[in-house]
């Protein structure tokens, strides 16, 4: 899918590195992976959610911050390793939850999923590529062009 | 490693892997959280309360068996929070399939790396409860609002595995509630037009930290217009109640805590007061109607402990079932940690309780249960938080209620709202 002529990119600060492609889901409202998330497919469980039942599966997740439980770290390590988790997860504020979580995938063996956090105007752009495929590799992200 | 935080040569050691494996797990995992909440240094914490004693999955055991191999060890004083079952060798079966035994897995190689197994998510009820000003690496959330609110003492909203890193290192990143400018209150929430009537049960506490907690969101709240000293049990469950619907991690109640000064002076020089929110019996009406609010119905159970119990509920509940006849027509189930269940048993509560049918549950809390399954009926319950998230979580129809509500429904098997307490 085109996005746009101009070739983009927004530059994100990496709190765990790593390089993730996939479709950019972006969730409108904060998320608990303790209870807000199915852990047995990966989709958004919270009928509260305005998104509950979008699949973070494979996704480069765009979320403001987690919230909830404080339990959040054990299921997204659990989805995680399970392969039922975010590509990649860019937040608009420095949260530590999903930082930790993926910090032990990669003490037990795992690949470290990568965690970021974006500027204010960067989470705004990256927002208006909803759904795009885009390809975050050494602190950028980009959409994936028809042409790229 | 953001090129602003600055290590103690010691943490630099253990960063590099000169104190072992498990410590250097510990110390990235410290690092990266610095990172993440823009920290400048670390600062040195007297205690842990852990959230992970819980069977989450494979991956958590993976960990924990790898730590343990790297001979982890907790370097301060460190308490467990509830299971995912009770694991009281008396216990009736109360756990799903393996639950059981995978929860006392976890729980035996966290209590190897030198852990307490209180299994209890009220731990300011446990011996080791901090002193004001105490900086310390609580999880779970009605704990940790109590810890800074309540108490005075000083801990982050402390996610699972930062916790166990702390307890590790005995370190956590200087940022947020563990600085004076992270414990400025940023709005201000008004409750002095709510008619008096409400506060004489602790269901208002209840509702009014549902409230508190949705509007906050994640800004610290400064709360004005309530009773003065208002009692620890009633902040125990406003505190429960604001962590089950917001993302702080504390908050300031006018006449009751013991920052609230502080936060009162934030307040005026900030001009907080005149965008002040306010709270209005409707507000506590619409959020029973959401919490459930069903009409006269027959029952299927009374929950009652999430958090869970402290003696001094026990106390009450052994009062005012004393104070009645006959067998329960509902089971009323009362959760409560090991510790307190000890205490409440040589007080000679447990036995009066049980022998009246009171269903106590250990370690746990119900609704990681079957005990809460399907259950037919709507379910009773005291607790704003386990009406919560027992609508989102379990398939069940939960009825906020107040302790004598609660009680009569157990004894009579039929909910009926107390109509001389909710006044029009």
């Amino acid at each position: 899918m085109p996005i746009g002529d101009r070739k983009r990119e927004i530059r994100a600060r990496m709190l765990v590195n790593g390089a993730a492609t996939g479709p950019l889901t972006a969730l409108d409202n904060p998320i608990s992976f303790w209870g807000g998330v199915d852990l047995a497919t990966g989709k958004l469980s919270n009928p509260s959610h305005p998104q509950c039942g979008v699949s973070l599966r494979h996704a480069i997740v765009l979320m403001p911050h987690t919230i909830g439980s404080t339990a959040g770290p054990g299921a997204l390590l659990e989805l995680l390793a399970a392969d039922l988790g975010p590509a990649a997860i860019l937040l608009d504020e420095g949260d530590p939850a999903p930082v930790v979580a993926s910090r032990v995938l990669s003490f037990i063996g795992e690949t470290a999923t990568p965690v970021g956090v974006l500027s204010k105007e960067g989470y705004a752009a990256a927002k208006a590529w909803r759904d795009a495929n885009a390809v975050l590799k050494d602190g950028v992200l980009s959409p994936v062009t028809a042409t790229s | 490693m953001t090129p602003r935080l600055d290590l103690t040569a010691a943490e630099q050691k253990s960063l590099s892997g000169d104190d072992g494996q498990a410590m250097q797990w510990a110390m990235e995992t410290i690092v990266a959280a610095a990172d993440a909440m823009d920290a400048e240094r670390l600062t040195a914490i007297s205690s842990a309360h852990l959230v992970g004693a819980y069977h989450s999955g494979p991956a958590n055991v993976a960990l924990l068996e790898k730590l343990l191999r790297a001979e982890a060890r907790v370097s301060v004083p460190t308490t467990l929070n509830a299971s995912s079952a009770d694991l009281t060798d008396d216990a009736a079966s109360c756990f799903r399939g393996s639950a059981g035994a995978d929860a006392r897995k976890v729980v035996r190689m966290l209590t190897q790396m030198g852990c307490a197994a209180s299994l209890t998510c009220a731990p300011y009820f446990l011996k080791t409860r901090p002193q004001f000003g105490d900086r310390v690496a609580w999880a779970e959330t009605n704990a940790i609002l109590f810890a800074n609110s309540v108490i005075g003492a000083r801990t982050l909203k402390t996610p699972q595995y930062l916790d166990l890193a702390a307890a590790l290192t005995g370190k956590l990143p200087e940022a947020d509630v563990l600085t004076d400018e992270g414990r400025a209150p940023a709005l201000c929430i008004d409750a002095s037009v709510l008619s008096r009537w409400w506060f004489t049960d602790a269901v208002a506490f209840e509702l009014i930290g549902y409230a508190v907690g949705g509007i906050a969101g994640s800004r610290i709240p400064y709360v004005y217009g309530l009773p003065d000293a208002i009692d620890q049990l009633m902040l125990r469950s406003m505190c429960a109640a604001m962590g089950a619907a917001g993302g702080i991690a504390m908050a300031h109640i006018e006449g009751s805590t013991p920052e609230a000064e502080n936060g009162r002076a934030h307040c005026e020089a900030a001009d907080l007061f005149s965008s002040a929110i306010k709270l209005s019996d409707v507000t506590l009406f619409n959020i029973r109607k959401t919490l459930g609010d069903s009409a006269t119905s027959p029952v299927s159970g009374v929950f009652i402990g999430s958090p869970h119990l402290g003696l001094e509920d026990i106390a009450r509940l052994n009062q005012q079932i004393d104070d009645r006849k006959g067998a329960l027509k509902a089971p009323l189930y009362a959760s409560l940690g090991r510790d307190v269940y000890e205490e409440a048993a040589r007080a000679g509560f447990i036995a009066a309780l049980s022998a009246r049918g009171v269903q106590f549950v250990r370690d746990t809390c119900t609704y990681y249960t079957p005990l809460a399954d399907n259950l037919p009926l709507p379910v009773v319950t005291t607790s704003a938080k386990w009406a919560a998230y027992g609508r989102a979580g379990l398939n069940v129809d939960p009825i906020i209620a107040t302790q004598a509500e609660a009680v009569e429904a157990a004894l009579t098997g039929e909910f009926n709202r107390d109509d001389a307490y909710w006044r029009p």
